[in-house]
């Protein structure tokens, strides 16, 4: 053991007065933990306090250092206060959220939107300008319908992967979920709204979705899709309605509050076997991908594949100085030796089988064969139980509830991390050049490069976490230059993010054109045109 | 020497404050997602509850 035991944190009560010294630097400080909106002063503040506590009781509005706290953490940098919330609203209710939002508009008071606020390498529940007051929707949290036979859901903000996998089993239902990583803290409305992915046949999560509910600005409630027919018994049944398809713009977005969401369900399949292919080299990262897509695109292997890097695989269980205590990122033979040492390869690829044994006995042949021939490693529960890594993957595959990769945060002293999620085509040449750009820039600033590719149908989104000390002014800062340079150069080669930290919105925006921020704009402007609802959110002001 | 009712109202209380406010790679836990009352009574049993030989953790 080395470093700092938490038991021994805990016994001395050191944690509180460290985390206390840590308050932000503010343009318009009410204290440490929370900030203004500019446009807001602090009678006016103090005014829409009082409002907000008769709608929805004096305990669920935090409008003072302590209590609003809970909602100031994150992982990502944050040197300039920019992400530090007035406070936070916790209503009950559909009817208490149109009622925050009258009062929000009364005293332009900017409300962001959280379901659990677990948004991992985003930025987790802070909004992307302080002083936006959080609107904490975890009390919305009922499993409205559960439809058996359809396999559908009907769930409120607050309803975690956590809650729903207990419905089913205390149900012995026979559905599986689709989770994120770390789903059981994780809210399923949230990740879905954020088109987060997971790891089994419904690992598209906005795919799998079906159906809304929107609280729109001026207090209008919208069902999309069937949910706006009279007494509609389809509305969790048909994503598309009649006339535009709106569920898309409520997503990634700032133009409602989403209040209830469908999603459909994998039917628990009778069989389920679990695969990982090793390959040694960092270069085998092009033949893998080659090898996989035509699978993703035939089905032939249905789930969202990962190919993990061995330093990602390394960093959810390890730290750093247990692997390396050298200054800089980790050297490639260190690394490598490290990875064999675990039963890893320099890439990892998980992928399942699902249905019958005749069904996989059918298949296995045709896609192990293909992963040989690549030069891969075929392996099993045969040879690879016990792995950690690959019972976390074995988890993962069948949705089941896991929050081990938590520990990538902690991979350097008391921890920290940013994600930059580029997406590409599923093609070899992609992927060896973002990973070499990757790793050309997070070594130039000292940063290992920890990286996951989920591979959906034609397309990959490449994970890259970077892991840094937050604990560090020095290396945070370090991180949020590294992270703009990497934004930024990614970007140049027509590579850009699938969704980003709330401290790199603005940018990401920006490289998506002027013509799409100017449509956002028009419908933001349409929607809300006081600009109550997280501005700034996806770089929509 | 603390007596040892003061060194359990103090972890009680730093479990509480790690719990309000995520310590290093902890995510903060709020009031909507564990109320004043079932932190007070987790923070009570980890307290009082046996080591477990085989944490690793650090």
């Amino acid at each position: 053991m080395n470093g700092v035991s938490r038991r021994d944190m805990l016994r001395t009560g050191a944690v509180g007065t460290a985390l206390l010294a840590s308050g932000a630097a503010a343009a318009s400080p009410l204290d440490s933990a929370r900030m203004l909106p500019p446009d807001v002063n602090s009678a006016a503040f103090a005014a829409a306090v009082a409002e907000l506590r008769a709608i929805v009781g004096n305990e669920w509005v935090f409008a003072d250092a302590d209590s609003t706290l809970p909602y100031t953490k994150s992982f990502i940098p944050d040197l300039r206060g920019e992400h530090v919330p007035s406070g936070a609203v916790a209503p009950a209710s559909v009817d208490e959220v149109r009622a925050i939002l009258k009062v929000a508009s009364k005293y332009r008071l900017p409300m962001w939107p959280i379901s659990t606020g677990k948004n991992m390498g985003y930025g987790m529940a802070t909004p992307a300008s302080s002083g936006q007051m959080v609107l904490d929707l975890k009390r919305m949290n009922r499993i409205l319908d559960f439809d058996a036979e359809l396999g559908t859901v009907l769930v409120e903000p607050g309803v975690t992967y956590q809650q729903l996998n207990d419905y089913i089993e205390a149900n012995n239902l026979p559905y599986w979920l689709d989770v994120p990583t770390v789903g059981p803290i994780v809210s399923m409305v949230g990740n879905t709204l954020e088109r987060g992915v997971g790891y089994t046949p419904y690992g598209d999560h906005f795919f799998m979705q079906c159906g809304m509910e929107v609280v729109l600005a001026d207090g209008t409630l919208l069902k999309t899709g069937m949910g706006s027919v009279k007494d509609s018994t389809t509305w969790q049944a048909f994503k598309w309605g009649y006339g535009p398809y709106l569920d898309g713009i409520f997503t990634q977005s700032n133009f409602g509050v989403v209040t209830k969401l469908g999603m459909w369900l994998m039917p628990k399949p009778p069989v389920y076997k679990p695969f990982v292919v090793r390959y040694p080299n960092v270069e085998d990262v092009a033949k893998a991908t080659d090898t996989i897509r035509p699978f993703r695109m035939n089905n032939l292997i249905p789930n969202g594949v990962l190919m993990m890097g061995a330093l990602y695989q390394l960093a959810m269980f390890k730290r750093q100085r247990d692997i390396y205590t050298g200054t800089g990122p980790i050297p490639a033979d260190v690394l490598k030796a490290e990875a064999t040492r675990n039963g890893l390869g320099m890439w990892n690829v998980y992928f399942a089988l699902y249905g019958t044994d005749e069904i996989i006995g059918a298949v296995e042949p045709i896609v192990r064969g293909a992963f040989e021939a690549s030069g891969g490693e075929v392996l099993t529960s045969d040879e690879m139980t016990g792995n950690p890594w690959f019972e976390h993957h074995r988890t993962l595959m069948r949705g089941g509830m896991s929050l081990e990769e938590i520990g990538l945060v902690r991979w350097r002293g008391m921890g920290g991390a940013i994600a930059f999620a580029p997406v590409a085509p599923a093609k070899g040449a992609e992927t060896q050049g973002q990973s070499a750009l990757a790793t050309e820039i997070m070594n130039k600033y000292g940063f290992d490069y920890a990286p996951a590719y989920a591979i959906g149908g034609r397309e990959l989104h490449h994970i890259i976490f970077l892991m840094f000390d937050k604990g560090d002014d020095a290396e945070a800062a370090r991180a949020e230059t590294c992270m703009n340079e990497m934004i930024t150069r990614f970007g140049e080669r027509g590579w850009c993010a699938y969704r980003s930290s709330v401290s790199t919105m603005d940018l990401v925006a920006s490289q998506y054109g002027e013509a799409n921020r100017q449509v956002n704009a028009r419908i933001k402007q349409a929607l809300d045109p006081l600009h109550i609802i997280a501005p700034g959110k996806q770089g929509i002001a | 020497m603390p007596r040892p009712a003061d060194t359990a109202t103090a972890t009680m209380s730093a479990i509480t404050m790690m719990v309000r406010s995520g310590n290093g790679a902890m995510p903060a836990f709020r009031p909507t997602e564990i109320s004043d009352a079932e932190l007070a009574a987790l923070a009570q049993w980890i307290s009082t509850s046996k080591k477990d030989p085989k944490e690793h953790g650090q």
